[in-house]
């Protein structure tokens, strides 16, 4: 039996902002989206971890394998207080990626690598609140379980690419900076991706129209949309993976809670493609297979419901939740 | 800061903040969460460790408001406002205090079902502590 994935969940905040909320305090929302996601004070990128994690069936995972870029106790392993709430602590590998927003695509590169496993990825960025570079930034976390017993999806295809390309987006301590060199950052992006999907796809002996559902990196609605364009996909293959129009982006959880609103979108036998893209840089792309368990009732993880389900914050609650939160 | 616990003492509950890890009295059968040095049933003061479902119901209930937080929760009344505080009946039997959330204060009521979720509770000696609260349970 080849390995694949054999459940997956995601977990969102309490919280969302809309556009209109933003526009009306700064004049104009920056992100070309409905609205993002925003963690409650008593959520960060473990809680959602684990909530996200408790909505797989992984018990005999031997790999916890995690990705975040804005772990809440940095030089720590969040591994740790995560397995014991999801019930692997003990004898149990744990690898943890974090550097780029690619992490979440080599977390599960990780875990399909050893076979087995738990995936676990969940960010919540953040950035100055008077720089357009906050609007976009959301949260949300992704959990797939990866073994050979009875797997939704399978892999079909793989690649990956790295070179020096100087990065437009960077950390800055805990916040975002964003250079904003417009085409030169899109040039890196369509780049670095454009070389993965050609590799994934002849690895999978496909092309571009075999491709149901395409899930590519979203920290810049217009870059990845005309990116994902450029590489030869259309709406219809990149709407149901578009999870930042309603999530915002969250860092290295975006390509995983993406991949996860398209396996839910998919049908047995579909071809997704899942992308991720680190600035520096570098991506990574897998091409998977849907299975007839993908039609089980109880596989879907219910993004949509999940991304509906949200509390609306006016800005005012939303700047005095981030002016205590930070 | 309020009531003070330290990193070690911290430590030893984790089994109780980070999952359902009680006891079960290996005579008469009673459930303790978090664990205790005797049955509260029959005093006996052997165990076995059980996992509990970490659902319940809400067996009691309060608001606190911003001005009411004790000190660790003041950043959290100060950021979100009012929030519930209850004591939760665990399936299992044994009854905890613990926060509400995910919930409009208005629409808490005795008896209805709930479930546990961990959440940053607060951070002391820059530590990020975390724990149960309970939220509406899941369908």
């Amino acid at each position: 039996m080849s390995v694949g994935l054999t459940d997956y969940g995601v977990s969102l905040p309490t919280y969302h902002v809309t556009a209109e909320v933003y526009e009306e305090v700064w004049g104009r929302f920056a992100a070309r989206i409905d609205r993002k996601t925003v963690p409650a004070y008593d959520e960060d990128a473990m809680t959602l971890a684990t909530a996200a994690a408790r909505e797989v069936d992984a018990a005999d995972a031997e790999t916890l394998a995690v990705a975040t870029t804005t772990h809440p106790q940095a030089g720590t392993l969040l591994s740790g207080p995560l397995s014991r709430s999801v019930g692997l602590d003990g004898p149990c590998r744990t690898l943890e990626f974090g550097s780029s927003w690619k992490a979440g695509l080599e977390a599960l590169d990780a875990a399909l690598s050893f076979g087995s496993g738990l995936v676990v990825a969940s960010d919540t960025p953040e950035a100055p609140s008077d720089e357009d570079t906050e609007h976009i930034l959301g949260a949300g976390a992704a959990a797939f379980a990866v073994g050979d017993d009875d797997p939704l999806a399978t892999v079909a295809g793989s690649a990956h690419y790295v070179d020096a390309y100087l990065p437009a987006k960077f950390r800055d301590g805990a916040d975002l900076t964003d250079l904003s060199l417009g085409g030169y950052t899109t040039e890196g992006f369509v780049e670095a991706l454009s070389a993965v999907v050609d590799d994934a796809l002849a690895d999978a002996g496909l092309s571009t129209d075999d491709i149901d559902h395409a899930v590519f990196p979203q920290d810049d609605v217009k870059m990845s949309w005309r990116g994902g364009g450029r590489l030869g996909f259309d709406a219809d293959q990149m709407s149901a993976g578009f999870v930042v129009n309603r999530m915002g982006f969250a860092a290295a959880a975006s390509p995983l809670v993406g991949l996860a609103a398209a396996l839910d979108a998919a049908e047995a036998g579909a071809h997704v493609l899942v992308a991720g893209y680190g600035y520096g840089h570098g991506a990574s792309a897998f091409v998977l297979e849907t299975t007839p368990a993908i039609e089980a009732p109880d596989s879907d993880a219910g993004v949509d419901d999940a991304l509906d389900a949200t509390t609306a914050l006016e800005y005012g609650e939303f700047a005095r939740l981030r002016e205590v939160s930070r | 800061m309020g009531a003070h616990i330290s990193i070690p003492m911290y430590e030893r509950t984790v089994g109780q903040r980070l999952a359902f890890e009680g006891e079960r009295c290996t005579d008469c059968g009673t459930v303790a969460f978090p664990p205790k040095g005797a049955c509260p049933d029959c005093r006996n003061d052997e165990f076995e460790t059980v996992d509990l479902s970490g659902t319940g119901t809400v067996y009691s209930h309060t608001v606190l408001s911003p001005g009411g937080a004790p000190p660790e929760f003041a950043g959290q009344a100060r950021a979100e406002g009012r929030y519930v505080a209850a004591i939760v009946e665990l399936d299992e039997g044994p009854r905890i205090t613990a926060q509400l959330t995910d919930i409009d204060p208005e629409t808490v009521e005795i008896g209805m079902p709930v479930s546990g979720r961990i959440r940053r509770i607060y951070e002391e000696e820059g530590v990020v502590r975390y724990g149960f609260k309970f939220g509406p349970a899941d369908d």
